[in-house]
């Protein structure tokens, strides 16, 4: 860690639940200490990641995980409102596509508060698992053609909407858990957590992708191809 | 608008009568993709409806029961008063139809189903699947077809879909924007 100021890194709840289900959180924890980022995270994130499933057996432990992870102090939960920047990133996101004459709700609250959050902190690094508030800040004309060919009908865009959007998060660096454990593994962080090897390596990028990470195989492979 | 609800859900009741469950399931998809494009939650349940019927079409110990009679015959009845409360453009009384409808389904899949997880329960997370393939996000197709986000990210990551789409950035390229961003504070 140099001495410069602590650049911050916010998570979206797609890439905490992700790394928790292959339960190598502590990887993170291990990443944050040693690049002495900050990981922040939105109150909707604690409430969907902690509060709720704390309620529901089947993902009680995993909740668990989450919060020991947030009391131990390896996410800071933001609790300041949100509210305005909320609702002019919904406003710009959902009335960008249009099928016909109606525009397309593609994003949600959950997704919504991680990216209002980057703005307020001023953030330049966004970790988020999920693909479509991912395509939206970049590439939009790639979630366009997407829509168009899983719909098989020609949508229309509004590109003033989405480039004020693209502008509102032009220098965000967007990961995925994928990145994050890439950035563990060079660092020689896996242990005691995982072995230190390729092996180990392979396991967690899987791991992830298998709890609904976007990523593809073969950019898993290409990685290890390269990795020793 | 509800004209076209009461196409859909006599179009369903009527491939439902004929034992049609392919049919039952290129309506459900039809449906669903409207429901995505039209941010229309009752398209949404009604698309629902046609999965789950599909389904229960397919399993032999369903439609072999001596009690799948009469419960298709109430399924039936249900869809066509649920479509001929659209006449009336009464929207009130078709929601309360549909959800007879599905009370009715569930019914017969606790009765009769062999899992834990209930039929409606499955074909939530699978049509929210269908819905993230469709391009919206995780916190939106859950919404939409009233599922579990947790469910439908655990879903989505067993699925060959992300594969399919291909990918923007590999892990390199961010990984490198990633350490440069890291190393740039």
């Amino acid at each position: 860690m140099s001495g410069a100021a602590k650049q911050e890194i916010i998570f979206d709840s797609s890439t905490i639940i992700a790394v928790s289900n292959s339960c190598i959180i502590n990887i993170l924890g291990a990443l944050k200490k040693n690049s002495g980022a900050g990981f922040v995270i939105p109150s909707g994130v604690e409430h969907e990641t902690v509060i709720r499933p704390l309620s529901i057996k089947k993902f009680e432990l995993n909740a668990v995980r989450i919060k020991r992870a947030i009391e131990s102090g390896m996410f800071e939960v933001d609790r300041r409102g949100l509210s305005g920047l909320n609702e002019r990133i919904s406003s710009l996101a959902n009335n960008a596509f249009f099928a016909g004459n109606n525009p397309i709700e593609l994003i949600q609250l959950g997704e919504i508060e991680s990216l209002a959050l980057m703005i307020k902190r001023n953030a330049k690094i966004l970790a988020i698992d999920e693909r479509t508030a991912r395509l939206i800040i970049e590439n939009p004309k790639g979630l366009k053609s997407l829509m168009e060919r899983r719909h098989g009908v020609r949508l229309s865009a509004d590109w003033s909407r989405l480039n004020e959007l693209r502008e509102m998060f032009s220098g965000t660096t967007v990961v995925r858990s994928t990145e994050l454990i890439a950035s563990a593994f060079r660092r020689n962080l896996f242990m005691p957590e995982l072995e230190q090897s390729r092996q180990g390596l392979e396991a967690a990028l899987f791991a992830v992708k298998f709890n609904g990470c976007a990523v593809t195989t073969s950019e898993i492979e290409h990685f290890l191809a390269d990795e020793k | 608008m509800s004209r076209h609800l009461r196409k859909r859900v006599e179009e369903i009741s009527k491939e439902f009568a004929r034992k049609n469950g392919v049919k039952l399931r290129i309506i459900a998809n039809r449906t669903l993709s409207q429901a995505v494009l039209s941010n229309d939650m009752i398209l949404a349940e009604i698309a629902l409806i046609a999965y789950c019927l599909h389904k229960l079409s397919l399993k032999e110990h369903v439609i072999k029961s001596p009690k799948w009679k009469a419960a298709r015959k109430q399924i039936i009845s249900n869809l066509s008063a649920a479509a001929f409360s659209l006449k009336g453009d009464d929207l009130g009384a078709f929601v309360k139809r549909l959800d007879a409808t599905v009370t009715r389904i569930e019914g017969i899949d606790d009765r009769l189903g062999h899992f834990a997880m209930n039929l409606f329960e499955k074909a939530r997370v699978k049509l929210a699947s269908d819905a993230y393939a469709l391009g919206l996000s995780l916190s939106r197709a859950a919404e939409l077809t009233g599922c579990d986000k947790r469910k439908l990210q655990g879903y989505i990551g067993i699925t060959k879909m992300h594969d399919e789409e291909g990918g923007t950035l590999g892990i390199g390229e961010r990984l490198s924007l990633l350490e440069t961003a890291l190393g740039a504070a």
